[in-house]
């Protein structure tokens, strides 16, 4: 497995994966900070599946992270892409001979993947949280939002806030990856991530209302801020593992299946 | 022990048989040619063997482990499989390390291949710099990663100048010769005339021939090449000489005869006698080239 991984890290080294990652990471969560700061209580801040940020909201313990949670979506998004896009690119590029030829144990080549994507991603989400943070009492003082409520208990935040984020990425990342071994397709990919967080997951949810809550979008979203009015956190991360063991699942079977004629 | 050895090895891809029934022997050591037109099944078979795809039905085993179970044998083989693949922004030698790390081989290995395929000293830039020939190079140099005792090549030549293919020639003379099995899949006969000991035929995944190369052109015997004076005749006197009973080809304006030189007398006289003048009439020893067309029937770049 270690082999595996290494060999997936090397790969992810790639110039164009680590700005494509990290950087869009670290510059939506700037984006996403800087929006729900300057707006706050104006109700313009929101995405289908976002809620109006009050000031109030930034004001609370973890109002630091109202940003990065309110967009979380987004960032997933990006995360979405990336591991979709390391799925894709293995076919698309014909590397995916050579590496299965390599190790014909086609679960362990997966589960390196995921390894390594991981790493990635707890990475990326650390350098955007890294980045966001110091900006934000800046943010918070040009919006005269008080931060008294923040300093109490920082580190904690902090850790917490980085660790519900981390975990509402990786499980669009890990939908991301299935989708790719599905579609072998980086744009079908990521046209059917957008396309399900901004569009299909809202009308589901108005046909649905109160199943609404159930979604994956939702419950992602209620695992990034530690729960929601709807749903504690520990159910929200339940069901997210359920979602991300079932797209799991699928994209082994059909990893392990299928005929490499790339 | 056979290297690779197949039993009614049969792949279908929907209603198209890629393998059929295919019963092949590859013995160890030398280099070993793999020959057939475009979409005659040779790299579906290169697939099969390295476990990329499953048999429809049949059995192969390659070192003598089957198929089905590819990590029994992934170690002691190395391939290049329809072209080069490589992260086009990695460099050539950040590629080649991925890969050796998946095998567990120390990245001194890395630099050895680098060196055998000519590619040392432009390893640091990324593939993507690199022309076809620098790429397919690249190819080669991962498929040599593991050392390997069978090297599998689909068409490993593609896209290489003239110097370039004499290298790669030299190089794959040299790695059977060292005792490892090397087969070459291609299309191209001169270079598979050239570089291999023995050859298996294949179009539309039947098997044709296996066997040394030599037996293949002694069996085929030598050939008559008729060239009547004006061109618009050749059809005409392709289709005459058919039926007088003779075996015959049309190729590059000239009619070949499947018949010994003892009989060029009767063609020149067949021709004569139905008005056409023949500017040129001379026996030929079959080339391998000859002996590919007569058993496939075809050019050798048919389209796939």
């Amino acid at each position: 497995m270690i082999r595996v991984v290494r060999s997936e890290l090397t790969r992810l080294g790639s110039p164009s994966l680590l700005l494509g990652g990290i950087g869009l990471m670290t510059f939506f969560g700037l984006l996403a900070t800087v929006v729900v700061f300057v707006t706050a209580g104006s109700g313009s801040a929101t995405l289908p599946g976002t809620q109006n940020i009050t000031v109030a909201m930034l004001e609370a313990p973890d109002g630091m992270f109202a940003g990065l949670q309110t967009f979380a979506g987004m960032l997933g998004i990006v995360a979405l892409v990336v591991w979709a896009m390391s799925a894709t690119t293995d076919v698309s590029s014909g590397l995916i001979r050579l590496l299965v030829q390599a190790e014909p144990r086609r679960l362990l080549l997966l589960g390196g993947k995921i390894v390594a994507l991981v790493a990635f991603t707890c990475a990326a989400t650390l350098v955007a949280t890294v980045m966001v943070m110091p900006m934000v009492q800046g943010l918070a003082n040009s919006a005269g939002v008080s931060t008294a409520a923040w300093q109490p208990h920082l580190v904690h935040t902090m850790i917490t806030g980085y660790f519900h984020l981390t975990l509402c990425i990786l499980l669009w990342g890990v939908a991301g990856l299935c989708i790719g071994i599905l579609t072998r397709s980086a744009g079908i990919s990521i046209a059917i991530g957008i396309g399900y967080l901004l569009v299909f997951e809202g009308v589901l949810g108005m046909l649905l209302r109160s199943g609404q809550k159930w979604l994956p979008g939702a419950a992602f979203k209620a695992i990034a801020s530690g729960g929601s009015a709807d749903m504690a956190f520990t159910t929200a991360l339940l069901l997210g593992v359920v979602y991300a063991l079932a797209a799991l699942a699928v994209a082994a079977t059909t990893f392990q299946r299928r005929d490499v004629t790339a | 022990m056979s290297v690779i050895c197949t039993e009614r090895l049969t792949r279908r891809f929907g209603n198209v048989v890629a393998v059929r029934d295919l019963d092949l022997e590859i013995s160890g050591g030398g280099v070993v040619g793999l020959v057939g037109p475009n979409g005659s099944g040779k790299s579906t078979l290169i697939r099969l063997l390295l476990g990329l795809i499953k048999p429809t039905s049949g059995t192969a085993t390659v070192f003598g482990a089957p198929i089905s179970h590819p990590r029994a044998y992934a170690a002691r083989v190395g391939a290049l499989v329809e072209g080069p693949a490589f992260v086009p922004t990695l460099s050539a030698r950040t590629n080649l390390r991925s890969l050796a790390r998946l095998r567990g081989i120390p990245n001194g290995r890395v630099e050895e291949v680098l060196e055998a395929v000519g590619l040392l000293d432009r390893s640091k830039e990324p593939a993507k710099r690199f022309s076809l020939g620098m790429k397919q190079r690249l190819g080669i140099a991962a498929a040599l990663l593991p050392d390997p005792e069978l090297l599998v090549l689909d068409e490993p030549t593609n896209g290489l100048d003239p110097a370039g293919i004499v290298e790669i020639r030299t190089l794959l003379r040299r790695l059977g010769d060292e005792g490892r099995t090397v087969v070459v899949s291609s299309h191209l006969l001169s270079e598979i005339e050239a570089a291999c000991d023995a050859l298996a035929v294949i179009r539309y995944g039947d098997l044709l021939f296996s066997g040394p190369m030599s037996e293949l052109v002694s069996r085929a015997g030598g050939c008559i090449e008729a060239q009547p004076e004006h061109i618009a005749d050749v059809t005409r006197l392709a289709e005459l000489l058919a039926s007088r009973g003779w075996t015959v080809s049309v190729r590059e304006g000239d009619v070949l005869v499947d018949a010994p030189a003892s009989q060029a007398a009767d063609v020149n006289r067949a021709a004569a006698e139905a008005g056409m003048t023949l500017c040129a009439l001379r026996p030929r020893n079959a080339s391998l080239e000859d002996v590919f067309l007569r058993m496939t029937g075809e050019p050798q770049e048919a389209p796939a």
